[in-house]
């Protein structure tokens, strides 16, 4: 109980964190609850009643915790209160000096001491009619100057108002907070993290053309090397002081070499694979993965398709992989088996495949050649 | 923007509503003055918004089927309205004396700085990344709420907080009003939406001036400039009322805290004043109404009906007045159900 009157606290907190503004709301509410018997049972009492419902450590910790819980604060009408408050004084004289007075004197004290959401920072003139950022718009422009339907690989803070300007525009990843909308596939996550730091290029332009995204859009001030753009047959189209964008043909018209890409997965307790070509997707493992959702995130990036699905655990019957086959929410497994009928290639030797990188990191990847031994076998 | 979507806005934003909102305060025989037709016209609009498109979305159904379901709705109620002759007989009080003329320029020029601001003025809310793209994905796909708004792509079932959205499918009525007058979605809530929306809010921060101060012109007029001084320089957090009205009135929990708790409020006076029949329609469409914006709108309106209608009852001892706006408080309820159904089960 302690603890949720705390949590209440802090909110209220955040909330009013000007103090002398709270206390004017109170007073305004006392003022109304002691001067006017109407307004007092018409607006306070109930009012009051609403405040005990939500700043309710009770309550709190049995409902309101589960939702947002700050916007019930709104009901308290702060605004419709202490202005009628303001009015309220200013009619208390009949004569019209007395009012000027005090409505001036009022309102100076609002404009000095409130918060002047004009100089907040939190507008900038509007720049276009969609009230979007006009670097936004720019870049949106180049990319759809070339393509109807462009698929993009973009920073993060593009990829807020990209879609908003052009519904036709794909993108790899989005804003997608805490998983609000769903799980994001961490191999893609890399991508975002790749482009925001502005290091790793060969594995975003890897992944660009893996996935076929012929567009890929950096921040003007982290761009690649033109070499390693041009080893990934990217050019670079657009660029302005906030983005760069590079597009490949090649990879638009599908015609790009895509070499293999094996990704080493190690989210929580999980360890699994993926492994991409020209003509299939595979996962290896991670069938008796207990991270909900994972599995799901990474097959939906990959068109929500699984050529093959090779276990690794003959002994387990439940995990990601059982999941999914009982509830497919749209993902579809062409085939799956065990990776101990079709191979005698084991685990530990694609595992051993990465020695030599930092396995405590979520992703690690390789591009195996066209004859190793794990293509052969797996006959891609 | 052509000449020919500027009409069709004037037709869909303007008329309409004045149209559906004359019909709704005529069949309730409310004084209808064009400030009450235009904000009651919305709020029906969004409540008949609400009933039909639900269903359609929650089986998956065309946008398309919406879009003509609700225009024959609309025409439907627009009709009755012009065949009972339920016209607007006054716009606007008119000051009286001298001190009232001066107050209400003031609050007009108040007024009008909070609608220039939604014009003039551009903020970036990374919310839109789902809020206003779902309406695009809408408009685009025909398909409602089935598409991620992240990447573009379709998807089979309502995903995590889109379930939400099921329930308050504000982002379907922004698509069916781009529809009907050919403004892009993203135009729509960024640039032609918000200026209305924040005429709304003057308008129902008016009406409860009426409330507060009858007969008193220059007090309402002082009262209005409040509220616009408190939103202008009540920017203390993020979080606020105010600072929701002034930075992202398009987004539908804004609406539900710029619009519709004002407006809840305003209607309850009345109801204390007059526990009369038209009233109680009148909270009964605005409770609908504010189902559509926002899952905060169910649970706020929710909340309101179910305490003012508790406190009311025993101010006024009238069990009946207590239980009719818990009777109403049913229509949250099986919202709230619905769509914890959907986002849990």
């Amino acid at each position: 109980m302690r603890e949720a009157a705390k949590t209440i606290l802090n909110y209220i907190k955040d909330y009013y964190p000007d103090r002398m503004y709270l206390l004017v709301f109170l007073f305004a509410l006392c003022y109304i609850f002691i001067t006017n018997k109407k307004l007092r049972n018409k607006l306070i009492v109930p009012m009051l009643v609403i405040m005990l419902v939500v700043i309710n450590p009770v309550l709190y910790k049995l409902v309101f915790r589960k939702l947002i819980y700050w916007r019930f604060f709104w009901i308290f009408s702060d605004v419709l209160i202490i202005a009628y408050v303001i009015t309220d004084l200013v009619r208390k004289s009949d004569k019209v000096w007395v009012k000027i007075c005090i409505s001036c004197f009022c309102a100076a004290v609002i404009a000095l001491s409130g918060a002047n959401i004009f100089r907040s920072g939190v507008f900038v003139k509007a720049q276009n009619k969609e009230h979007l950022d006009a670097h936004t718009k720019a870049v949106c422009d180049a990319m759809l100057a070339i393509s109807d339907e462009p698929k993009c690989i973009v920073p993060l803070e593009l990829t807020w108002e990209a879609r908003q300007y052009n519904g036709d525009i794909q993108m790899m990843y989005g804003r997608n907070a805490d998983g609000y909308i769903n799980r994001v596939d961490p191999a893609c996550d890399l991508v975002q993290e790749s482009i925001a730091a502005g290091v790793g290029f060969d594995y975003v332009f890897t992944m660009a053309g893996m996935h076929g995204y012929p567009f890929v859009v950096t921040l003007a001030w982290k761009q690649p090397e033109e070499a390693l753009v041009s080893k990934f047959g990217y050019t670079k189209c657009f660029e302005d002081e906030m983005y760069a964008l590079y597009y490949s043909k090649a990879v638009d018209e599908g015609t790009n070499n895509k070499k293999a890409l094996l990704i080493r997965y190690h989210v929580k307790d999980c360890i699994f694979y993926t492994l991409d070509t020209n003509d299939a997707f595979v996962i290896i493992g991670g069938d008796d993965c207990m991270d909900k959702g994972l599995l799901r995130a990474v097959i939906r990036s990959h068109n929500n398709h699984v050529d093959t699905w090779y276990l690794l655990n003959e002994e387990a019957s439940e995990g990601e992989f059982f999941d999914i086959c009982a509830k497919p929410e749209g993902a579809g497994i062409d085939n799956s088996k065990y990776l101990s009928e079709v191979t005698d290639f084991r685990a530990e030797e694609i595992e051993a495949l990465f020695d030599g990188d930092n396995k405590d990191y979520y992703i690690n990847y390789l591009q195996p050649e066209d004859d190793s031994k794990l293509l052969l076998e797996l006959g891609l | 923007m052509s000449f020919v979507n500027i009409i069709l806005c004037i037709l869909v934003l303007l008329v309409l509503p004045v149209l559906l909102g004359n019909a709704l305060l005529g069949f309730t025989k409310t004084g209808i003055t064009l400030p009450k037709s235009l904000l009651f016209g919305y709020l029906s609009e969004w409540a008949v918004f609400q009933i039909i498109s639900v269903p359609f979305i929650l089986c998956k159904q065309s946008f398309l089927i919406v879009v003509g379901i609700a225009i024959v709705a609309y025409v439907a109620i627009a009709a009755y309205g012009i065949a009972k002759k339920y016209f607007v007989t006054k716009i606007v009080q008119m000051p009286d004396n001298a001190f009232a003329w001066v107050t209400a320029f003031f609050a007009f020029a108040a007024m009008a700085i909070l609608v220039a601001t939604t014009i003039v003025y551009q903020h970036t809310d990374a919310d839109d990344s789902r809020f206003v793209v779902n309406a695009v994905d809408v408009l685009r796909t025909n398909r409602m709420l089935l598409t991620d708004v992240n990447t573009g792509q379709e998807i089979t079932t309502f995903l995590g907080d889109l379930g939400k959205d099921v329930t308050s499918p504000w982002a379907v009525y922004v698509a069916f009003l781009s529809k009907l007058t050919g403004v892009y979605p993203t135009v729509m809530m960024h640039t032609v939406m918000p200026p209305i929306l924040m005429v709304l809010v003057c308008i129902v921060y008016y009406l409860i001036a009426e409330e507060l101060f009858t007969g008193e012109a220059a007090h309402k007029n002082i009262f209005i400039c409040f509220v616009a001084l408190l939103h202008a320089f009540g920017f203390f957090s993020v979080y606020t009322q105010a600072t929701f009205t002034m930075i992202r009135l398009w987004q539908g929990k804004a609406t539900v805290a710029a619009i519709g708790i004002p407006c809840l409020l305003w209607l309850f006076f009345r109801l204390h004043e007059k526990p009369a029949k038209a009233n109680y329609l009148l909270i009964l469409v605005a409770n609908i109404a504010l189902c559509l914006p926002s899952n905060m709108g169910i649970l706020i309106a929710g909340l309101m009906l179910g305490i003012f209608g508790f406190v009311y009852g025993i101010q006024k001892k009238s069990w009946r007045l207590c239980l009719i706006l818990w009777a109403f408080c049913i229509v949250n309820l099986a919202y709230i159900g619905l769509s914890s159904v959907i986002i849990y089960g």
